[in-house]
């Protein structure tokens, strides 16, 4: 395990945002059938999600929800050093979408950005490079925004994942100052001979000769190489033992035990897969938050959509929360953070994209 | 072991009403599908403690044949 601790450096704020439209698992009836539909939605916990427009990008929802902040925090722009955008949906094949976000933000040239593609270990692995950077630079804040829509390569015969994964857009402020022994500490994994597990094959520089067809796969189900696979027994299996055992090892490290935490903000996977991390990590069950009902699994920003989800009405209350992100990679990383609940802001929901971003 | 398997594995089947036993290959049943295979993973994992690799897993197609898998794992 890479394990990092990292003193002088608080989360400021965090804000999500989300698309108006929501999709209903019962939408899906005359698709799959009841029977099909309900058995899923009773096992992965999932009742609703949301979707973006078509034009809508998941950089719309991160800027959206970066806006939100600088809105409530109120800082002087000049002093974000880095900006980094974490997404496996970004606006172009190049440049990192990090840059089209700066801009909007209006952000200046003294700055370090870049794109990290990750999915659902995004956040945690974000937010473990943004301090790393921010306590190297000479600069007081850093940027993280992590965003999503998943749905836009599922096949839509991909009836788990098309039923499971919403899309949503986080950003979060990091800022320099001194935090009296309340270290964030991150422990991190990745496992890249599993590479195929969740996998978009086509559309970039390995398979360029394969069409936009539509087959059926040995699963039974019709995709194209340009849609998203997951290999869902190989990525269950890889849930529910790499992941408990990576948080084990971090309690280790950390010499912290789930009684020192006052919440767990886990990767909304499916509820079987949380039960299972409760039971296995000895976390009290009631101890972690759910989003997934009502937002399903939102990819790197199931972490932060279920803190704002639950806290943002909670007014100055000091937690010491445990966040955990698996997924694409593999990957897998955990952690412990500090944050105020009067710097958690409400969801925010819009449908507003960037019209100039048309070529 | 034997015993509990099989009853777990009636859940997962939908065959309440009948015994199930170690020949039958669960593969050939109407409810065996990708969500009746995550069941069985977990129940294997809440029951007996182990998690049966996909790989594995995929060349097994009798309850004799996954329970004897399930009991390798436990020894090893």
């Amino acid at each position: 395990m890479i394990f990092s601790s990292h003193e002088n450096i608080k989360i400021a704020g965090i804000s999500v945002a989300i698309p108006s439209q929501k999709i209903n698992v019962t939408d899906y009836y005359t698709n799959f059938g009841e029977e099909t539909v309900d058995k899923f939605s009773e096992m992965a916990g999932v009742k609703q999600t949301t979707r973006a427009i078509d034009e809508q990008t998941a950089s719309d929802l991160g800027f959206e929800a970066a806006i939100k902040l600088f809105e409530a925090k109120n800082i002087n722009k000049e002093d974000i050093g880095i900006l980094i955008f974490v997404s496996q949906k970004p606006d172009y094949r190049s440049p990192s979408t990090a840059f089209v976000l700066q801009k909007r933000l209006g952000l200046n040239h003294d700055i370090i950005c870049f794109d990290i593609n990750l999915a659902c270990s995004g956040f945690v692995f974000g937010l473990q490079t943004a301090h790393s950077l921010l306590n190297q630079s000479n600069k007081k804040f850093a940027l993280l925004i992590t965003a999503d829509t998943s749905y836009k390569t599922l096949s839509p015969e991909d009836r788990t994942m098309i039923m499971l994964f919403g899309d949503s857009g986080s950003a979060l402020l990091l800022e320099k100052k001194v935090t009296e022994n309340k270290n964030n500490q991150f422990g991190l994994r990745s496992n890249g001979y599993k590479f195929k597990s969740i996998i978009t094959p086509a559309g970039a520089f390995r398979n360029m000769d394969l069409k936009n067809i539509e087959e059926e796969w040995t699963d039974g189900i019709t995709r194209s190489d340009y849609n998203t696979h997951m290999k869902g027994m190989e990525v269950f299996g890889f849930s529910i033992t790499d992941v408990p055992k990576l948080i084990e090892d971090f309690f280790k490290t950390s010499s912290s035990q789930p009684s020192d935490y006052d919440t767990f903000a886990l990767h909304q996977a499916n509820q079987y897969i949380l039960k299972q991390l409760s039971r296995k990590n000895k976390i009290p069950y009631e101890k972690i938050p759910i989003s997934l009902d009502r937002y399903g699994n939102n990819s790197s920003n199931s972490v932060p959509l279920v803190l704002c989800d639950h806290y943002s009405k909670n007014e100055n209350q000091n937690l010491r929360v445990f966040i955990a992100g698996f997924g694409a990679g593999l990957s897998w990383a955990c952690g412990s953070i500090y944050i105020n609940t009067s710097d958690i802001l409400p969801i925010h929901i819009t449908d507003n994209y960037y019209k100039e971003g048309k070529i | 072991m034997e015993q509990k398997f099989l009853e777990n594995f009636k859940e997962i089947l939908e065959v309440e009403d009948r015994d199930l036993t170690l020949e039958d290959n669960f593969r050939d049943y109407p409810e065996w599908d990708s969500l009746a295979n995550l069941s069985a993973i977990a129940m294997i994992d809440d029951e007996f403690g182990v998690v049966i690799d996909n790989n594995e897993f995929k060349k097994l197609n009798t309850l004799g044949e996954l329970l004897a898998a399930i009991k390798s794992r436990m020894n090893s």
